[in-house]
């Protein structure tokens, strides 16, 4: 009798993508002694979330890793995401990505997030099954939809009759009636995207947005192309520093995504290292060069826990790549971007 | 090989102290020599804080003199410390700020860093022996359409610092002692309130500088344009 | 909060100068009992047929004494035995050299030249130029264009003192052998010389470094020429033999108009200057450079700032500095401005 064959064990811990000097949490275990690294008393902390698969043609990957700020102060990632696949009455078939960045200066953002990104995406996808959707039409009446289903319902809450009976998404446990707007306040992302590519490769894709989570089209010549958003039906441009729901106008633009393109929603953790006025920075020109194509899951979660001077925010991407045909590539363990 | 920018952020504090030779009778070189290295230790100590900001010590007397330049908390073994001197010329102070804040964010910004707007920490004792000059210096110091690099500054007076003056210098905020506390003490208290400043100012995910409460001695003075 | 205090930088020159003088006495006592080799019987011991040759051989044996003793100072002022090894055989060798050649200028001049009309003349003439070159290889031991001229100029001035002080002494000794009258001479001629070049090396420094230590008061080491060497070789002006993180050749400092430029050399780490990260900068008095695990504290010569205090960097090229205005208050300030004490250091608390 042979002796018991155990699970190879011998790979190497995962190394950490560091993108210059190493941070002061650079090479600092998570449990260690320093405590730099909290649990959250209340739970749903979503250190790491992480949703991947294929529809259609599309590959989708979203991952969320909690920032170094809120895992020092022991608070919950302030980040979330929604997927959904969505019908329309005509059989045509899309995925509904939906991407939120609480305010810190909002208490209970995280809670915000974790709700507004769930309940936009189902908006998103009753609408689409709606026998009125068309893209256009919902560009023109996102604002409306949001005001009028989504509000409601982020700022109302039953008030649990005990701890027992806590609805899911960790809704605070003061009245809602008790909390202000002000406290939920987020940033919203939206993108619809057809599963299928167009003619010639080419698919008309909606793109909402409020507040300063970007959403790039990394090209496949590696250039981060930033689309830029039309004036709203009322005719004021939505500003950066807009948050929802204090406000609920949101920027829409449609941008054609062609074949070899990946869509990235991202939260301002990631995309303020992506580039700036004078070009891409490093993080930014390493990220164009692996996110061409499909990575496996653990790798893409390590990519989006870069190491990375003052970059202590959460980080959240939501990654669409066109083509899944993607080549075989060696994985490499690149530790270090120069 | 030039290296691609990271884009790190940095937040630059310069902390800028009297050491005219009236703060020796007062405790005050004592006070700021010790508070030191009790606000190197709280920002070096703070992860967060420590790889987002830049410290610099200027002090000012007869001439102003750059003690420690810009520099990251855990990068400093020591220091020079303050040492009572002449007299008390605020446009030195001004004219030196002016200098360092290009200097230094041209050296950051070559760097490939992203560099948000410097903050100012003006502390003083007394009222400023050049009293016809150094406004002019320091209009041209804080004014944002002749100097896009213009710092925000919050200015500290204790003992025979005069109120008006003291809201003329601090664009986002002043702060006198009040009258019968000992400047020493008061000195310790300023020096808290702006590690504060600068811990609360870093550890948010959007840098930007937070006004300290009045520090414990002190009360808050309006602030007035030059 | 811990202070690292040195003594004052006055007292730091003054014990130099005393220390130097001190070994010229030692080297003199030294060189003397050295020379009395050459005596035997009130001649000659070597060359005793030739007074030219014999003289140079006792002026050799008495000025590598001092020659040795006066190169040994900078192993003891540095608390650096090593650096012994590295002073001490240039110092033997010039000495030898040197002092052979001032004994035959010396007999040449005092027998020859000025003859028995002036003898206390000639004495002091032949005693200036072996100190001369006595100074000139203490100076080359240390390999420093300006040591060799303090060394020379030095060694000039105390040998004329020691030789206008030799008949006087002579003469108070008395006694019926000139044995005593020379050992006092010579031990009177070494401090002069000590101390002239103690003197001469304290006011041609701007700058000295201090090396910070753990253990006790800083060694003070001066900086005498135009550039200077900081490493871990025996034979540069700053040694650090004890951190081995430095290079032989690590550091260069450069004497400018500004301050001093530090550079890092060649195959170097880099340092930190005031506690940024560089490999070249401009330092000014009471900067603080750490390389390796070694700190560096910049000092004045005469304890107040000898430069410019603002702006330690260079200037960049845009011209937003505006100068200091010219109309400063004419009052006297409130504190004179007598030399003042170095600016304290202040330790940071070492990180949680």
């Amino acid at each position: 009798m042979g002796e018991e064959s155990r699970p190879d064990d011998s790979a190497r811990p995962v190394t950490t993508l560091r993108i210059g000097d190493a941070s002061s949490f650079g090479d600092n275990q998570w449990w260690s002694n320093r405590d730099w690294h909290q649990l959250v008393a209340d739970g749903f902390g979503a250190d790491v979330a992480c949703d991947a698969g294929t529809v259609g043609e599309l590959a989708i990957a979203a991952i969320s890793v909690r920032g170094h700020k809120h895992r020092v102060d022991g608070l919950p990632n302030e980040d979330s995401f929604a997927i959904r696949v969505a019908k329309s009455k005509v059989g045509e078939e899309f995925v509904v990505l939906v991407l939120c960045d609480g305010l810190s200066s909002a208490t209970h953002s995280a809670f915000a997030a974790r709700r507004t990104s769930s309940l936009v995406a189902d908006m998103l996808r009753r609408i689409i099954a709606d026998d009125a959707f068309t893209m256009q039409a919902l560009s023109y009446g996102l604002s409306q939809c949001l005001r009028e289903f989504v509000v409601p319902e982020l700022t109302t809450w039953s008030s649990p009759a005990t701890a027992l009976s806590l609805p899911a998404y960790g809704v605070p446990s003061v009245e809602s009636s008790n909390v202000q707007p002000s406290e939920l306040l987020v940033t919203l992302t939206i993108a619809i995207v057809p599963t299928t590519n167009g003619e010639k490769g080419a698919s008309d894709v909606l793109l909402g947005t409020i507040g300063d989570s970007p959403a790039y089209v990394l090209l496949k010549n590696g250039d981060w192309l930033k689309p830029s958003y039309g004036e709203q039906d009322d005719g004021v441009l939505t500003t950066a520093t807009a948050a929802f729901p204090k406000t609920t106008d949101i920027a829409v633009t449609q941008i054609i995504l062609y074949e070899g393109d990946c869509l990235c929603l991202m939260s301002d953790g990631v995309g303020n290292f992506i580039q700036n006025k004078s070009g891409q920075l490093r993080l930014g020109k390493h990220l164009a060069e692996v996110w061409k194509t499909p990575r496996d899951i653990p790798t893409l979660v390590r990519d989006v826990s870069f190491d990375l001077r003052s970059a202590d925010d959460d980080r959240t991407v939501i990654l669409c790549w066109t083509d899944r045909e993607a080549e075989d590539t060696e994985i490499t363990d690149e530790t270090e971007v120069s | 090989m030039s290296e691609t920018a990271t884009g790190e952020n940095i937040l630059p504090f310069y902390i800028v102290c009297d050491e005219s030779g009236s703060m020796e009778g007062i405790g005050g070189i004592d006070a700021i020599n010790s508070g030191l290295p009790e606000l190197h230790s709280t920002i070096a100590s703070d992860p967060l804080v420590s790889d987002k900001c830049r410290i610099g010590l200027i002090s000012f007397s007869d001439i102003a003199e750059e003690l420690l330049p810009l520099s990251r908390a855990t990068d400093i073994p020591a220091m020079p410390g303050v040492q009572a001197k002449g007299v008390t010329n605020y446009g030195e102070a001004f004219t030196l700020l002016r200098y360092l804040i290009d200097r230094d964010i041209d050296a950051l910004k070559s760097q490939g860093y992203q560099v948000f707007r410097p903050a100012v920490f003006f502390i003083t004792d007394g009222e400023p022996t050049d009293d016809q000059t150094w406004e002019p210096t320091y209009r041209s110091l804080i004014d944002k359409n002749s100097n896009r690099r213009a710092p925000n500054v919050i200015a500290f007076g204790v003992n025979g610092a005069n109120a008006t003056t003291i809201g003329k210098i601090g664009t986002v905020g002043a702060f006198i002692a009040s009258s019968g506390i000992n400047p020493g003490n008061a000195l310790k208290e300023i020096l808290r309130s702006l590690t504060n400043s600068i811990v609360s100012s870093s550890s948010s995910s959007t840098p930007q500088l937070v006004v300290p409460a009045a520090p414990d001695g002190c009360t808050s003075v309006p602030l007035q344009t030059v | 909060m811990q202070n690292s205090p040195s003594s004052s930088p006055g007292s730091n020159r003054n014990s130099r100068i005393l220390l130097t003088g001190a070994f010229g006495a030692a080297g003199g006592l030294v060189g003397a009992l050295l020379g009395e080799i050459q005596f035997l019987d009130d001649e000659y011991r070597f060359f005793p047929d030739n007074i030219h040759l014999g003289a140079g051989v006792w002026f050799m044996l008495a000025m590598v004494g001092v020659a040795i003793a006066l190169a040994a100072t900078e192993s003891v002022l540095q608390k650096n035995t090593e650096k012994l090894s590295a002073h001490l055989p240039l110092a033997l060798a010039a000495g030898l050299g040197g002092g052979f050649v001032a004994g035959i200028i010396a007999q040449f001049v005092y027998g020859d030249v000025i003859g028995e009309s002036n003898p206390r003349l000639a004495r002091v003439i032949g005693w200036a130029i072996a100190g001369a070159l006595g100074g000139l290889a203490v100076g080359f031991s240390f390999r420093s264009n300006t040591r060799i001229r303090n060394g020379a100029l030095g060694g000039l001035g105390g040998g004329a003192i020691g030789g206008i002080l030799f008949d006087p002494i002579a003469e108070a000794v008395g006694g019926d052998s000139a044995v005593g009258a020379r050992i006092v001479a010579l031990i009177a001629i070494g401090v002069a010389i000590g101390l002239l070049m103690g003197l001469l090396d304290a006011v041609s420094t701007n700058f000295s470094i201090e090396v910070l230590s753990r253990e006790g008061a800083p060694r003070v080491i001066p900086l005498f020429d135009q550039v200077s060497i900081v490493g871990c070789a025996r034979n540069v002006a700053v040694t650090l033999s004890r951190d081995p993180l430095i290079k032989e050749h690590h550091l260069r400092l450069t004497r400018t108009p500004q301050g001093l430029r530090v550079d890092s050399m060649q195959g170097a780490s880099t340092f930190t200057l005031n506690g940024v990260p560089t490999s070249s900068g401009t330092a000014t008095v009471g900067s603080l450079i750490v390389v390796g695990n070694t700190s560096l504290r910049i000092a004045g010569r005469s304890g107040g700032p000898t430069m410019p205090q603002v702006a330690p960097n260079p200037a960049p090229q845009q011209t937003s500095y505006v100068q200091p205005q010219d109309h400063r208050p004419t009052t006297a300030p409130s504190t004179p401005p007598a030399a003042r004490p170095a600016r304290p250091t202040i330790q940071m608390k070492p990180k949680k």
